[in-house]
């Protein structure tokens, strides 16, 4: 009895030494991250190769942690999952279970000092300028073209380039109306480059929509301020003009009826869904590769959520990108995603294509998720719930995260966190009750 | 807008009427007053002054009555001259009152106007330099600094800064505002020689006031730096100068703002206590001599002006937090 009763204690409250131990190791462990942030790091450390070519971005064992007053939070713990390109990927889940902070991970925009990106990598095929030796970028110039659009070269095999009135050769200029600078591909893995390198990728190959559109938008710049503001960061060479024309063309392709009108406006000045297509025409306004949607259409009204919800699929196929959306509204996924990783308590326990999730769901939780979700051809009293609560993210068991909750619960379940069952060769899955007849992947 | 001002300066004068009341009624309530300081000594001289010419002094005064009713017509009778644009002339400097207010308060708004700007261009950035390194180094150095130094008492610092660069190191000059200039020195001889006598003050009422406004502007960025829109910013791959100077500076901004706005008392108004240390004939040293002999027309005057000022300051912080804030409209 006394044993359980000290047990019980210990559950609830932090003695003052094990706060003070929590703290001291958090300074340290923090200062460890921060350092490691600092310190030059040479481009070589963080490009790296695709496990698969047609992804566009691969989480691989990814870990990211907060070091809270509490204890150590494990909010993202050993996620992998990849996006191919020009694909949607839904994350779900229920609240705190490591999607958003999954996501922002991906930004370089977990809340820095406490929260800390701890090991793993996100890879990412991101288009980078090519850089000359004295790491400068290198301009693409004008050049003389017959009517076939070929080069004309000179009888040394030269190419002949068109000059300005003083003689100087003129850049080229690419669709967005900005310079033109030879580009390459390059695999970077966003976990380990330095932010000053990753500003290059945030905005122009990876914007990402917030979940608050009411909070999101700067109060004081106006809309137009704060869409030029892309676009002069990131085309470059662009002149004022073209900014404006840029910013009132995406207003009017993310469907506002009034660009004019809205480009000088002030958020407060907007509603919630108008701002939340205003930070949607921010994000797509250098044609990014990748969308991340953090719960996009969550803190919208219904017929609002289906406006914008059409709206990121009908852009989606305009700049030929891919989204991953972040939702745990299942109905949104089902209409949005060509895959789905579901994710519990910082794991993803399962994951397939949107028809695997939704006409064959395997783990308890997935169809836990499946049956709580309303519909309107049933008519049920009382509509189910998961029993229980996601459990504390500090101190985490080393089962089964889903035990305590799980109606399918075997003996089984005891034993150590149940690695991937591959199911079908898209369909994979983190639970015991699979591991008979189907192969099981090694660990990741 | 206009009609707001309107609104609110009209609205204002019932204010000022209120604050002359309630500082009548307290000077005229003190147990002793300006005719009695002043006899009392005399008489104690040994000159010998009877009760009789003490009552008539005091009905020269206008303090003979007591009564309730004797204040009020008090009252009423600076009122009325004070309506009619005459303030009445100071017991202790013989002068006009309008003319002792405008006389000292150069100096005062000189001194505290070059403190101010100080005061700001060190907390401001510190302030923000704080709060984007939280709990390091420079954080808790500038913290620590700055709460010693509010803590200090006005005069003790300035006593303290007289003992050490007055008196023992003789760098500064202990008190004034000029030293015995030969009467033909050039103009630019003079104003050099007063800022040489002026360092001091304005390094004391700067390391009084920086602390509050470090902390605030401190508190104010810590704030905005949590907030949704920077991460927006962030996301849109802003340099962090950028983000930092451009989106969360502008929203410390619409706080910071108003507060300046409110101070404009204090920069017409003296520095009491400082101007005094230091022997600075500023505005708020001599109403602080006038103040304690009891001189109820330049108190009247004194009080007038500063209430004016902090009904200007709150307008303008008012009017202020509309411009710099576009959520703000003035109503009607």
């Amino acid at each position: 009895m006394a044993d359980i009763k000290s047990q019980d204690k210990k559950k609830h409250y932090i003695s003052r030494k094990e706060s003070r131990e929590i703290a001291k190791n958090n300074s340290r462990q923090i200062r460890n991250f921060e350092k490691q942030k600092k310190r030059k790091i040479r481009p070589e450390e963080y490009i790296t190769e695709m496990k698969d070519e047609r992804n566009i971005v691969e989480f691989d064992d990814l870990h990211t942690f907060f070091f809270s007053d509490a204890g150590t939070v494990k909010a993202v713990n050993g996620v992998t999952f990849s996006v191919p390109a020009g694909s949607t990927v839904g994350v779900v889940g229920e609240s705190g279970c490591g999607k958003s902070v999954t996501s922002l991970s991906l930004m370089q925009l977990v809340q820095a000092p406490s929260g800390q990106i701890v090991s793993g990598s996100i890879r990412f095929r991101a288009d980078m300028f090519k850089l000359d030796s004295h790491g400068n970028k290198i301009p693409v110039y004008e050049t003389e073209v017959d009517e076939n659009g070929n080069d004309i070269l000179d009888e040394n095999g030269n190419k002949q380039f068109k000059l300005d009135s003083r003689g100087k050769k003129i850049i080229k200029k690419n669709e967005l109306g900005g310079n033109m600078y030879e580009m390459e591909t390059q695999v970077v893995d966003i976990a380990k480059m330095p932010t000053e390198a990753m500003r290059m990728i945030r905005g122009r190959e990876i914007s990402m929509i917030f979940q608050e559109p009411m909070t999101s938008l700067n109060p004081v710049f106006t809309i137009g301020n704060q869409l030029d503001e892309v676009g002069r960061l990131h085309i470059e060479g662009i002149s004022k003009e073209k900014v404006k024309e840029r910013s009132i063309e995406m207003l009017k392709l993310v469907g506002i009826a009034d660009p004019e009108g809205v480009y000088k406006k002030f958020p407060h000045q907007l509603s919630g869904g108008m701002r939340q297509r205003v930070m949607i025409a921010i994000a797509l306004l250098c044609n990014p590769k990748l969308i991340v949607a953090d719960e996009p259409t969550t803190a919208l009204d219904v017929t609002i959520q289906a406006q914008i919800l059409d709206l990121l699929r009908e852009i989606k196929g305009k700049i030929n990108g891919s989204i991953m959306l972040i939702t745990h509204d299942l109905g949104v996924v089902a209409e949005m995603a060509d895959y789905v990783v579901v994710m519990y308590a910082g794991k993803v326990i399962e994951m397939g294509t949107a028809e695997d999730i939704f006409d064959r769901p395997l783990h308890p939780y997935t169809i836990g998720l499946q049956k709580s979700k309303p519909t309107v051809d049933q008519v049920a009293d009382e509509l189910y719930c998961i029993p229980g609560f996601v459990p504390n993210p500090i101190n985490m068991p080393n089962y089964c995260y889903f035990r305590d909750r799980c109606e399918m619960c075997t003996e089984k379940c005891a034993g150590e966190y149940p690695g991937y069952v591959q199911v079908t060769p898209t369909h994979k899955v983190a639970c015991y009750l699979y591991k008979e007849g189907a192969k099981e992947e090694n660990n990741g | 807008m206009v009609k707001y001002i309107i609104k609110r300066l009209l609205l204002s004068v019932f204010i000022i009427l209120g604050v002359t009341m309630i500082i009548y009624f307290i000077l005229r309530m003190m147990p002793t007053d300006f005719v009695e300081g002043k006899f009392a000594t005399l008489a104690g001289g040994g000159t010998g002054m009877s009760e009789e010419v003490l009552q008539k002094m005091k009905v020269q005064y206008g303090l003979d009555d007591e009564s309730f009713w004797g204040i009020i017509k008090g009252y009423f009778r600076w009122l009325g001259s004070a309506l009619q644009g005459d303030l009445g002339e100071s017991w202790v400097q013989l002068q006009p009152v309008s003319k002792v207010i405008s006389q000292y308060m150069g100096i005062s708004f000189g001194v505290a106007f070059v403190s101010m700007i100080l005061e700001l261009l060190i907390a401001i950035p510190l302030g923000v330099k704080c709060a984007v390194n939280q709990y390091g180094k420079l954080d808790y150095v500038a913290t620590v600094v700055c709460m010693t130094l509010m803590a200090f008492p006005t005069f003790f610092l300035g006593n303290l800064f007289i003992k050490w660069f007055s008196e023992d190191l003789g760098w500064f000059p202990i008190s004034g505002i000029s030293s015995n200039l030969p009467s033909n020195a050039s103009g630019f001889l003079v104003f050099g020689d007063m800022m040489w006598h002026l360092i001091l003050p304005m390094i004391v009422l700067v390391m009084l006031n920086v602390g509050s406004y470090m902390r605030y502007q401190r508190t104010n960025t810590l704030e905005v730096l949590n907030a949704d829109y920077i991460r927006t910013a962030r996301a849109k791959g802003l340099s962090e100068n950028k983000v930092i100077y451009k989106h969360v500076f502008r929203n410390t901004m619409i706080p910071l703002v108003t507060v300046m706005a409110s101070t404009l008392p204090m920069l017409f108004g003296g520095a009491m206590i400082t101007e005094t240390v230091f022997g600075i004939p500023g505005i708020g040293k001599i109403t602080y001599d006038s103040l304690i002999q009891g001189d109820i027309p330049l108190a009247m005057g004194y009080n007038m002006f500063i209430a004016i000022l902090t009904i200007l300051g709150i307008l303008l912080s008012d009017i202020m937090y509309a411009v710099v804030d576009p959520r703000v409209k003035l109503g009607k």
